[in-house]
């Protein structure tokens, strides 16, 4: 009888690791399709339960598990818009969905885009152009922080807005 | 100022609105004039809006998931913490209970017996009274004193004949049902406000060393409330009706019932959460009798037509938001 909760609680540490890892992205992803904090959340919870579910017979590498909660997610979003639709049908507002499908994949592709050129950034530069991005820093700001000036901070940007614009050429 | 020429981080700074006046005027001219570039500031903007992280607790998330009730292994553990808190008793699973009842007739080993979420069972305590469980319900007993019962839900008991030995029934308030000789039914679900009991034959006395001073008896057709909240007993005839006691034939039923009443009920069967968001509905009341396979849906569309309101499921939760 103790053998079980013991195995449990080890699952659940594994989860907290990838609730830490994937959760964020996840959510960006639904929020992005749905605009919808309520359902977004919901649907990325779904996402990890289903995970939860079957983790006992889940490959446990990075890869096979983002692309489970990837596969899992979208299908949750294509459902939600489905449902949608049929209420929407019942209204007599009939409306396709099929430009959603495509739409499901791309914003991943693109989601996934982003975080290869975050990547591929010196740190430097990801670190000073995330400080104006999520943080909405000012140039004068970063350049306080990091003790930097203002235009090696432009300079940062730029070269950040530079890699953005050539890894994403196929989505702007 | 050069306001022929925009650099790519002013750009950006006016869109990810950080720019100083300066810059938001030199991009204003530069937008109104023939240098203005579209297409670069368009990709700028793009770019701005795809990479917006939308804020979330992780934490949060993270903290309802672990809350969520999953499988079985779940489920077990999180009975023997009903346990502990219900009396401090040492845990024994289910299964392992039918081996003990064989050895536990002389010892003062602690017996129990459970169902889940939408299950029936009935049984045979070790002095020939018959007890039926309802949905969600724990029994305890000590093997060498079986007409010594604590429980926790809902049981219709048929009590053997015993002028010796009275038959008691313990609910988590500390309630005790005694009974010779007698039918009778208890509800004492722990997350509603109240405790019901209701005799179909026979005689039981109601006793509360905290809450009475002198027992309640109760004769037959007669229920007994008990309210958590006032910690006050209400004495009542019974409906015709209700000594049918429903749930027995597989029946749902509410009579006169308000929705946050049958709400417990639903959850009870269904392992779903009714969550209202209007009092008014939340208090109107329904009479009506289900299958116990009788969809959720279909009763939420049936109580529907008798009163106006709206409906959605949360998968992952299986809460039912009522507005």
């Amino acid at each position: 009888m103790n053998k079980k909760p013991t195995f449990s609680l080890d699952q659940e540490a594994q989860f907290s690791i990838l609730f830490d890892k994937h959760y964020q992205r996840l959510y960006n992803y639904a929020y992005k399709l749905l605009n919808d904090i309520f359902t977004s959340e919901e649907l990325v919870q779904e996402t990890f339960i289903k995970l939860w579910e079957h983790y006992h017979k889940i490959d446990k590498s990075h890869r096979a598990i983002e692309s489970f909660l990837i596969v899992t997610l979208k299908n949750k979003i294509i459902d939600h818009f489905r449902k949608d639709q049929t209420r929407e049908k019942h209204n007599n507002l009939y409306s396709l969905y099929s430009d959603m499908l495509s739409e499901i994949n791309t914003q991943w592709d693109l989601l996934q885009q982003i975080d290869i050129i975050y990547e591929n950034l010196e740190q430097k530069t990801r670190d000073i152009f995330q400080l104006s991005r999520n943080e909405g820093l000012t140039y004068k700001e970063i350049s306080i922080k990091k003790n930097i000036s203002i235009k090696t901070v432009e300079l940062h940007i730029s070269t950040a807005l530079i890699a953005f614009r050539k890894g994403l050429k196929n989505y702007l | 100022m050069d306001k022929s020429h925009i650099s790519k981080a002013e750009l950006w700074a006016y869109i990810s609105k950080t720019a100083d006046p300066d810059t938001i005027r030199k991009v204003e001219l530069w937008k109104d004039s023939s240098e203005y570039d579209k297409e670069l500031f368009s990709q700028i903007t793009a770019i701005y809006l795809n990479t917006k992280e939308y804020p979330v607790s992780v934490e949060d998330a993270k903290n309802r998931f672990l809350r969520y009730p999953r499988n079985t292994k779940q489920k077990t553990v999180s009975k023997v913490y009903k346990l502990l808190k219900y009396a401090a008793m040492i845990a024994i699973i289910v299964t392992a209970a039918y081996t003990y009842q064989q050895f536990s007739e002389s010892t003062s080993q602690l017996i129990s017996e459970e169902t889940s979420f939408g299950e029936n069972k009935q049984l045979k305590l070790p002095d020939g009274s018959v007890v039926w469980l309802n949905a969600s319900t724990l029994l305890t007993y000590k093997g060498n004193t079986p007409r010594t019962i604590s429980l926790e839900g809902e049981a219709f008991f048929e009590v053997a004949k015993d002028t010796a030995h009275p038959f008691t029934v313990t609910t988590s308030d500390g309630l005790k049902i005694e009974a010779l000789g007698t039918s009778f039914n208890v509800k004492s679900y722990s997350n509603t406000s109240i405790v019901e009991t209701k005799l179909l034959t026979g005689k039981v006395a109601i006793t509360s060393d905290k809450y009475l001073k002198e027992r309640v008896l109760l004769a037959p057709d007669e229920k007994v409330i008990f309210d958590r909240n006032s910690k006050q007993f209400f004495k009542q005839d019974m409906v015709k009706r209700e000594g049918r006691i429903a749930w027995r034939e597989g029946k749902i039923e509410f009579e006169n019932q308000s929705f946050r009443e049958i709400a417990n009920d639903l959850y009870v069967q269904y392992q779903v959460k009714l969550v209202f968001k209007n009092d008014e509905v939340a208090n109107s009341k329904f009479t009506g009798v289900f299958d116990k396979n009788t969809p959720i849906r279909e009763i939420l569309e049936i109580l529907k037509t008798s009163k106006e309101f709206d409906y959605h499921l949360i998968t992952a939760t299986d809460e039912w938001v009522i507005k």
